[in-house]
Parts: structure tokens; C-alpha cells; sequence
């Protein structure tokens, strides 16, 4: 009963960690951190504790590109940042709402959407608007854009997929689901196809050629991870705490039953050494048997702790100076603040550092 | 399972939930508006709390029938001892609990607290929130593909405060109002308990004015519906009260029809029959205004 007299509820993040040139920017709540591969030593934070900016929370994962690294706030802003010093490279880049989804990255230019409703494209160098004017969706952008050669996808809480001339902004075309959209689309070059889950509880394919809807699974609650594109099958978690797996091609079913989490699922999927790594809302960590759906350990593992954040991959080369291990780890930030490294071959806890220092 | 989680359990599921669902369902009803779900949510709620509402009133009723005579006995009786005695021996003349007012509310105070979190978490104004309210909906589409809701709601975002101070404006007047309506500010010769009367004619519309700039206006929107409803049911059940529009604006209390009577009130020592029959008469004056606007 005591919440009920909070008020607004507070964002909280849930960024994921990435790779920087030998640095892992993971984040919590309104901090990024850069630490340094294989000893984790902290390098610089963004915001110091010292800083102006208060960037409110951390959803969309950052992006690098060459040496900088972009930041989307929940503040509404998009910052660049000098990879090395964490230091801003230009004035941050403001929009009329929060920065929920991440950004993709070219070349030369970054996109993002923003609760605002628009999509964005910016100089990488400079941070002024590649476009004549932002792209409008229907309702608030929370996912991250992905682009494929020339287009841009974008998927909006209004319930549409809209393919984009990344050059200029302009509708190619989109297609309509049923209920909001916040996870990001994949395209499967190999199929052909996009992959979209949603709100609506199901995870379509979508000819791109065609603009039509090739097939689509029901699950019993909403799709609000990336789908991860392996093998000519696709998998997805679900918030109904089950995980799927569907041929690419068809969407007939690539496991007899769907693998059961024990919460739903928020993080995306990764592949790691053979093995499906899953992680549920409540922090239990599964490794799955990708052709058939098979626990590939006796037991999860659990860190204790909510995760919402996807996972990152780091390979041994990454994972240690001298690049001497052919370990394949798996970094995880969980709601705590703790950065978790875990073994994927044997599913157990290799490393733990507390964010906040706490 | 314990006494605690089985409390838990049935404030989540027996409450909560059922509530959400309530809500995202009649915001798909109102083409997704959720401002006019809100709206159309507290008709409901007022509605299914009627019954303890009518019995709340009666007892204010009662209470402000029988204020002449306390008042008297404030008067009459020095010793504290004694004025407790008289006034429960009136009490329990008219029938009535002192308590009466109070236990209809005490009932509806967690049935609001659900309201509150129900709104909570259907407004969704973090992914953290609209990810549990995925966990909370009914295995029904129909509710599923609702959300997330359309939070916009005339100037506001229902799930960020109100920063133009409309609202806060509009939930401090309304209850304000309301609370005029029902606060015997000038019944009562005890300067302490007129003074008390006072304080918390204004603390509670300040108070929640206040909390109307940090919560959602999802809520703030809710409180003035609620006033407003109150406002209305109280006004055909009970009348204006105290409250006068002409004198909106002024600080203080309007001469109420129990202090109006009190210039040709019997002096202390003409004893209590007097004062009686002067209440009494008060009372026939009152029904017979409520008469005549009936018929007019």
C-alpha cells in the first residue's frame, strides 16, 4: 500500500553494456561507465559526478563509431562522446521527448528515435540534421532503428514498421500490426524478410519486397526483445516468460514446445560457444540447446538480481589482454548496478564489479 | 500462507488487478482516451462506494442536526468531564455514533490507495511500469493490444505531472468546496475546535494541491472528478451547506445557519429546554428551504 502514496514512478535504465576499442561501456541508471577490458578498471564516467548533465536514465544501448560514442538520455537528449576521455564532442543534440530506443550508426551519420515520435539523423562529425526535417511515426519511437543498406527501419508505439530512405528521411513504405511496437526489427538478408514482435503478442516476418506478412507466431503475452536471426531460425523471448523458436522461412516451429523461463523475458538472445543464452526478468540465466530447445546445463544460473538489460558477448580475444584465452563470456548488467561476467561454456559466474562502487 | 501474504495476495488480485483491467478496458471503450477512461472510472467507483457515500452523509446529517445542541452544551458546561457526558447523552438520543462520519470513509480510504496504484500502473509512464502492466492484464487481446494508452489528455500528459498549475488549481478548489460544504466551521463556539476546523478546511486542499504538481496528472485528474462528483452528491443530498459562492472569495467562514441563530440564541442560563427548542426550530426552517426548492 505504501507505493501507492509515491508519485511518479522514476525511470530506472537498462541500457546494455557494449564494446569500445578495449573499453565495455556499461551503464546504470544515469551513469555510463567505461571500463577496461579483462580488468575492468574504470576508465571515465559520463556523467562525472561532478558534471552538469543529468541524463535521467539510460535505456537505449550507446553506439560507437570510430572514436565516439553515442548516448541517448531519457532526458531527451543524444550525446557525443570522446571514447577515450568520455569528454563531449559536440553540443547534445535535444528532442521533445525521452530516448528509450538506442542508435544505429553508418558511416557517417547516426539515427535514433525519440518519445517524441520522430526519428532522427544526425552528422556523426558535427551533430547537425542530416535530413530536411525529422521523420513523424504516429505515437512515441522507443526501440532502436536498424538499417539495412539503404533503408532505415523504424518501429513506433503507434503499431507500424516504417522502412525509410535513410538518405532523406522519406516513407518507403510500412506495415500495420495490431498494437505497439518497442522492440527493434531484424533483417534477415539471408530470408529476406524483417522480423518484428510487439505488443500485440506476435512475432511477425514481413517481405519487404512484397510489404505482406510471410507469417507470424502468437505467444500469450507481448514480444519485447530483439529477435536474433541464426541458422535459418529465429528466436525470441517473450513476456510470457517462454522463449520460441521458428524456422526463418516458414514460422513453423523449430522445438516441440516453447523452452519455459521462469519470468518473463525482456533481454535479447545471444549465441555463445553452440549454446542460446536467455536471460529472464528475474535474473535466472538459461543456456538452451538451439536445435532443440534442450536445457544445455542441469540447472540455470542466478544472479539475484532483475536483468531488463541485454547481454553482451565478449570473445576471448576481447575478453583478455593478450588475447592467449578462447573463453566465450557473457557481461550482463543487472538492476542492481552489477556487472556480471559470466562463463558461457560452463554457465557459471566468472567476475563481478558493482557498478556504483558500493 | 499467512495472514499478511493472504492480505497481499487479495489486495493484488482481488483489487489491483481487477481495477487495472478495468481501466485499460474503458479506455479502449472511450476510442483510448484514457482521460475520459478516468473519468468515466470514477462515475463507476462512485457508484459502487454510493451506498457507503449515502451512509457517510447521513451521518454528517445527523452530526450538523444535532450541532446546536452540543453548542449549547459547550456553553452551559465548564467542566470537560461533563460536556463528554452531555454530548454522547445527545448522541445516543439522536441514534447516532460519533463515529459515523468517519467509518464509511475509513472503508473507501483502501479502495482509493487501489485506485491510485491501478492508475499507477495503467499510465505506464516508464518502460519499467509499462512492462509490469503487462504482467497485470487479463489474458484477453482485447485488453493486451490496448496499451500502451493514449496518455495525452487536453494539455496534459497523464502520466507526468501537470506543470501549468491548472490542475493543481482545479484539485484544491474542488476540494476546497467539498470540504466547505461539510465543515461546520461556524457551528462551533469551541474557539479551539473552530480554529482546528479551520486549519483543515485549508491544509487538505493545500496538502493535495501540493501533491498534484508531483504525481501524475492521471491522478490529479481523478481527485477533481471525485471532488466534483462529491461536490454534486453532497449539494442534492445534504444542500450548500456553509459553503455560499457569493462569498468564494473571502477568508472567512460565511455566518452559518447555526451561528445566524445564535443572535436570538437563549442566554447560558435559560437552561437547555430553550436551546433545544431553538435547534429544533432550526431544523423545521432548514427542511421547509429544502421543501421549497424541491417544488420550485
Amino acid at each position: 500500500m505504501a507505493s501507492a502514496c509515491a508519485g511518479v514512478a522514476s525511470p530506472e535504465g537498462w541500457a546494455s553494456p557494449v564494446l569500445s576499442d578495449g573499453l565495455v561501456l556499461a551503464a546504470h541508471r544515469d551513469q555510463l561507465f567505461a571500463l577496461e577490458v579483462g580488468s575492468l578498471d574504470p576508465q571515465w564516467a559520463f556523467p562525472s559526478d561532478e558534471a552538469d548533465e543529468d541524463v535521467v536514465a539510460l535505456y537505449g544501448d550507446p553506439a560507437v563509431l570510430g572514436d565516439t560514442v553515442f548516448v541517448p538520455g531519457f532526458d531527451g537528449a543524444l550525446y557525443a562522446l570522446d571514447a577515450a576521455s568520455g569528454e563531449l564532442r559536440w553540443e547534445p543534440f535535444e528532442t521533445d521527448g525521452p530516448l528509450i530506443g538506442g542508435v544505429a550508426v553508418s558511416l557517417d551519420t547516426v539515427y535514433f528515435g525519440s518519445s517524441d515520435g520522430k526519428v532522427y539523423a544526425l552528422d556523426a562529425a558535427s551533430g547537425q540534421p542530416r535530413w530536411d526535417e525529422p521523420f513523424a511515426t504516429g505515437d512515441e519511437v522507443w526501440s532502436t532503428p536498424t538499417l539495412a543498406g539503404d533503408t532505415l527501419y523504424v518501429t513506433s508505439l503507434d503499431g507500424r514498421l516504417y522502412a525509410l530512405d535513410a538518405a532523406t528521411g522519406a516513407e518507403r513504405w510500412s506495415f500495420s500490426t495490431d498494437a505497439g511496437v518497442a522492440s527493434p526489427a531484424v533483417v534477415d538478408e539471408e530470408a529476406g524478410l524483417v522480423y518484428v514482435g510487439g505488443f500485440d503478442s506476435r512475432l511477425r516476418a514481413i517481405d519487404p519486397e512484397t510489404r505482406e506478412e510471410q507469417w507470424s507466431v502468437k505467444a500469450d503475452n507481448w514480444f519485447w526483445t530483439r529477435p536474433l536471426v541464426a541458422d535459418g531460425t529465429v528466436y525470441a523471448g517473450s513476456l510470457d516468460g517462454n522463449i520460441y523458436a521458428v524456422d526463418a522461412a516458414t514460422g513453423d516451429p523449430a522445438w516441440p514446445e516453447p523452452f519455459p523461463a521462469e519470468a518473463p523475458v525482456r533481454a535479447a538472445l545471444v549465441i555463445v560457444g553452440g549454446v542460446l543464452i536467455a536471460i529472464d526478468k528475474d535474473g535466472n540465466v538459461y543456456g538452451i540447446d538451439p536445435s532443440d530447445g534442450s536445457p544445455a546445463f542441469d540447472a540455470p544460473l542466478a544472479l539475484e538480481s532483475e536483468v531488463l538489460a541485454d547481454p553482451l558477448v565478449i570473445t576471448g580475444a576481447e575478453s583478455e589482454p593478450n588475447g592467449a584465452s578462447a573463453s566465450q563470456d557473457v557481461l550482463v548488467v543487472t538492476a542492481d548496478g552489477e556487472l556480471v561476467q559470466i562463463d558461457a561454456s560452463t554457465l557459471q559466474e566468472s567476475g563481478r564489479l558493482n557498478l556504483t562502487g558500493d | 500462507m499467512d495472514l499478511f501474504e493472504l492480505i497481499s495476495w487479495f489486495w493484488t488480485n482481488g483489487l489491483v488487478i481487477p481495477m487495472t483491467n478495468f481501466l485499460v478496458l474503458l479506455s479502449r471503450l472511450s476510442f483510448g482516451s484514457f482521460g475520459v477512461a478516468i473519468i468515466m472510472f470514477t462515475l463507476v467507483m462512485r457508484a459502487i462506494t454510493w451506498p457507503l457515500t449515502q451512509q457517510q452523509l447521513r451521518a454528517s446529517r445527523a452530526m450538523q442536526a444535532v450541532q446546536p445542541r452540543i453548542q449549547e452544551i459547550q456553553k452551559k458546561h465548564k467542566d470537560p468531564r461533563r460536556r463528554s457526558e452531555e454530548t454522547m447523552k445527545i448522541y445516543r438520543e439522536s441514534g447516532m455514533s460519533p463515529l459515523g462520519c468517519i467509518w464509511p470513509m475509513l472503508v473507501q480510504f483502501p479502495i482509493w490507495i487501489a485506485l491510485y496504484q491501478s492508475i499507477r500502473f495503467t499510465l505506464g509512464s516508464t518502460p519499467e511500469s509499462l512492462l509490469d502492466l503487462s504482467q497485470q492484464l487479463y489474458p484477453w487481446s482485447y485488453l493486451r493490444t490496448a496499451a500502451p494508452l493514449e496518455k495525452h489528455f487536453l494539455w496534459m500528459d497523464m502520466g507526468r505531472p501537470d506543470s501549468t498549475l491548472i490542475m493543481a488549481i482545479l484539485v484544491g478548489a474542488s476540494m476546497w468546496v467539498q470540504q466547505r460544504m461539510t465543515t461546520p466551521t461556524s457551528a462551533s463556539a469551541d474557539p479551539q475546535q473552530q480554529s482546528m476546523n479551520q486549519t483543515m478546511l485549508w491544509m487538505m486542499p493545500l496538502m493535495f494541491a501540493f501533491f498534484t504538481l508531483q504525481f501524475p496528472s492521471g491522478l490529479a485528474l481523478y481527485w477533481v472528478a471525485t471532488n466534483v462528483v462529491g461536490v454534486v452528491l453532497q449539494y442534492f443530498y445534504m444542500g450548500p451547506g456553509e459553503f455560499e459562492w457569493r462569498r468564494i472569495f473571502s477568508l472567512t467562514p460565511a455566518p452559518a445557519p447555526a451561528a445566524r441563530r445564535e443572535v436570538k440564541a437563549p442566554q447560558e442560563s435559560e437552561g437547555e429546554e430553550e436551546a433545544e427548542e431553538v435547534a429544533a426550530t432550526a431544523s423545521k426552517r432548514r427542511r421547509r428551504r429544502r421543501r421549497g426548492r424541491r417544488r420550485r
